[in-house]
């Protein structure tokens, strides 16, 4: 713990006051950016701004979408962000290659949605089936970095595959058009795979790596060193502002996915439900029902830092406090409602 | 004498660029040292370089399957657009059904399209190569078709009237008048297909410059990215030189000794 200097500390009791007194200073102004384009999985985030969660926090909070998550990293390591969304695994891998200075402030998807996902017609039912396959795969990201710990873990000769590697919006009609047998990606997206394939009398499903011996977090909340070290109330009430609207939008998919439609018109309602859905399992893990929404056990983290850094022989070995801040996890815990 | 003054001459010009870049890469080594710029914001040339190294096994097999993409595309972007460009100066209905849907081809970006492309037309260098040399072919049309037209009427009258048919016409007067606009179009379109070539590798495929950009920021080794950038940048430089040398050797009438 590091005292904090009187002057800090005025502020915070100020600001303490100022919120308890019903904003009579400005919010906060906090710009948030998320991993990728608006989908399902942000519709807590768009919940907590619509229902005033944020604004009962102090927080004026501008949503934005991403680029993937090691976009999102360096955004936010450069301060061109003040939060943002992104895999775990790319949290580690720029802590340890380049010493971006982030850290997570909360593991949202307690269960990382990635995996393998392919058409039901091509045969494949396990694991097993994957060997002497086309995989369609991205030239990097987490289920890429994944991908061999979920081989090893049952057991596959990854030299017996034929990998395609291609942009993340070409896997899908590479799949669809039968290319490739099963692409790698995010499980939590399978909604989009599945309207496609229904439209062909296709059947696209998923196989997550988390359900198959490969157990990693995967979205957190993250925040830079220098927000984390200045600004610690800041980063307590945007996370617990933040998961509040997770759980809600979790308890409410209509509702939610509803919300996000009217902020951000051009998502797709249907798939948008398809996703919150598919979010469900990933969020509320047993771990997230028992310490609430956005916690990350040690012993898990450390297992997680394990296995990025053999995936892609990492520079140097992390340890939890490197990567993820503990200290900003909601008194009460927030648990799923219901 | 005279010859070796020119020599020397070229030789203080080119010792100047030279000089230029080396106190350019100075400084941005001593600035990213002095104010410790982050390596994932800047990488200093010196660590570029020894990730550029540490890359060093691989980096001629990719290097050259963009070459080659590059140059594929650039030869089928000639191959298609000079037609197209003669038809379009013969015949004002090839003008008004050609025009429309060329604009509207250029129009679209091939980020966008190039997906499908490689749905279309499978997995592999010749889908590449058509993103290359989609990218790289508007110009050639469009400088080409303006060369063809740019010839002075009073020369077109006088040849027919010593009795030339089309065919001699075209060969002695309309291409050799049209040829500096036809290589200005190279010029631009070598480059367009440096762009193409990468935009393709970033789409689809596992070889090339473009894969290695993805997979080393994808892998936050930002300094090798930088890297391969520079490789690509060389390329590209190179593939502009050989065109400009094309010219010089091709077309000696017009160009400055």
């Amino acid at each position: 713990m590091t005292i904090m200097k009187p002057g800090l500390a005025a502020l915070a009791v100020a600001a303490t006051l100022t919120m308890a007194s019903g904003q009579t200073w400005a919010a906060d102004k906090v710009s948030f950016a998320f991993d990728w384009i608006v989908n399902g999985t942000h519709a807590g985030y768009y919940v907590a701004k619509a229902k005033g969660y944020y604004r009962d926090a102090g927080l004026d909070v501008d949503l934005s979408r991403g680029f993937g998550s090691g976009d999102t990293v360096k955004r936010v390591g450069a301060g061109a962000a003040m939060f943002g969304v992104a895999d775990a695994s790319a949290v580690i891998a720029a802590r340890a290659n380049e010493d971006i200075p982030v850290r997570m402030v909360a593991v949202v998807f307690g269960k990382a949605p990635l995996g393998v996902i392919y058409l039901a017609e091509s045969g494949i039912k396990s694991p097993k089936d994957l060997a002497g396959r086309t995989i369609g795969r991205t030239a990097s990201g987490s289920s890429v970095n994944m991908f061999p710990g979920f081989l090893r873990a049952n057991g596959i000769d990854r030299s017996t595959m034929r990998e395609m590697v291609a942009d993340a919006n070409t896997l899908l009609p590479m799949l669809m058009s039968r290319r490739v047998d099963a692409v790698l990606g995010q499980t939590v997206n399978l909604g989009r795979y599945k309207k496609m394939a229904e439209q062909q009398n296709l059947t696209a499903m998923g196989m997550n790596y988390a359900d198959f011996g490969l157990e990693a977090y995967g979205n957190a909340l993250i925040a830079s060193a220098d927000t984390i070290e200045k600004q610690p109330d800041l980063v307590k009430r945007f996370v617990a502002a933040s998961l509040k609207g997770v759980a809600y939008a979790l308890a409410n998919p209509d509702e939610a996915a509803a919300t996000v439609k009217q902020m951000q018109p051009e998502a797709d309602l249907a798939v948008m439900k398809e996703e919150l859905a598919e979010l469900q399992s990933i969020v509320l893990t047993d771990e997230a029902r028992t310490n609430g929404i956005g916690y990350a056990s040690e012993r898990r983290m450390g297992a997680n830092i394990d296995m990025v850094t053999d995936a892609l022989s990492l520079k140097r070995k992390l340890k939890v406090e490197d990567v993820y801040a503990a200290q900003f996890q909601p008194k009460p815990p927030i648990l799923p409602s219901k | 004498m005279g010859a070796g003054n020119i020599t020397v001459a070229k030789a203080i010009e080119y010792g100047q660029a030279a000089a230029a870049a080396v106190i350019g890469i100075l400084a941005w080594e001593l600035i990213c040292r002095w104010l410790d710029v982050p390596v994932w914001l800047l990488p200093a040339p010196s660590r570029i370089w020894t990730a550029t190294l540490e890359l060093a096994p691989v980096l001629t097999m990719h290097t050259l399957a963009t070459l080659w993409a590059i140059l594929g595309g650039f030869l089928l972007a000639i191959v298609a657009a000079v037609p197209i460009a003669v038809a379009v100066v013969y015949s004002p209905l090839a003008r008004r059904i050609l025009y429309p849907p060329l604009l509207m081809l250029q129009s679209v970006p091939k980020v966008a399209v190039a997906p499908l492309l490689l749905i279309w037309l499978g997995y592999g260098m010749h889908s590449n190569i058509v993103i290359a040399a989609s990218i790289a072919f508007f110009p050639i049309v469009i400088n080409t078709a303006t060369g063809l037209e740019a010839v002075e009427t009073e020369l077109l009258d006088l040849t027919r009237s010593f009795g030339s048919g089309p065919f001699k016409v075209f060969w002695k007067v309309r291409l050799p008048s049209a040829m500096p606009f036809f290589f200005s179009s190279l010029k631009v379109a070598i480059t367009f297909a440096v762009i193409g070539a990468v935009v393709a590798e970033f789409i689809g495929g596992d070889k090339g410059l473009g894969y290695l950009i993805l997979s080393s920021s994808g892998a936050m080794n930002t300094a090798a990215m930088f890297g391969v950038l520079v490789i690509m940048s060389v390329v590209g430089i190179a593939c502009f030189y050989a065109v400009v040398a094309a010219e010089r050797i091709l077309c000696p009438w017009y160009m400055p000794a």
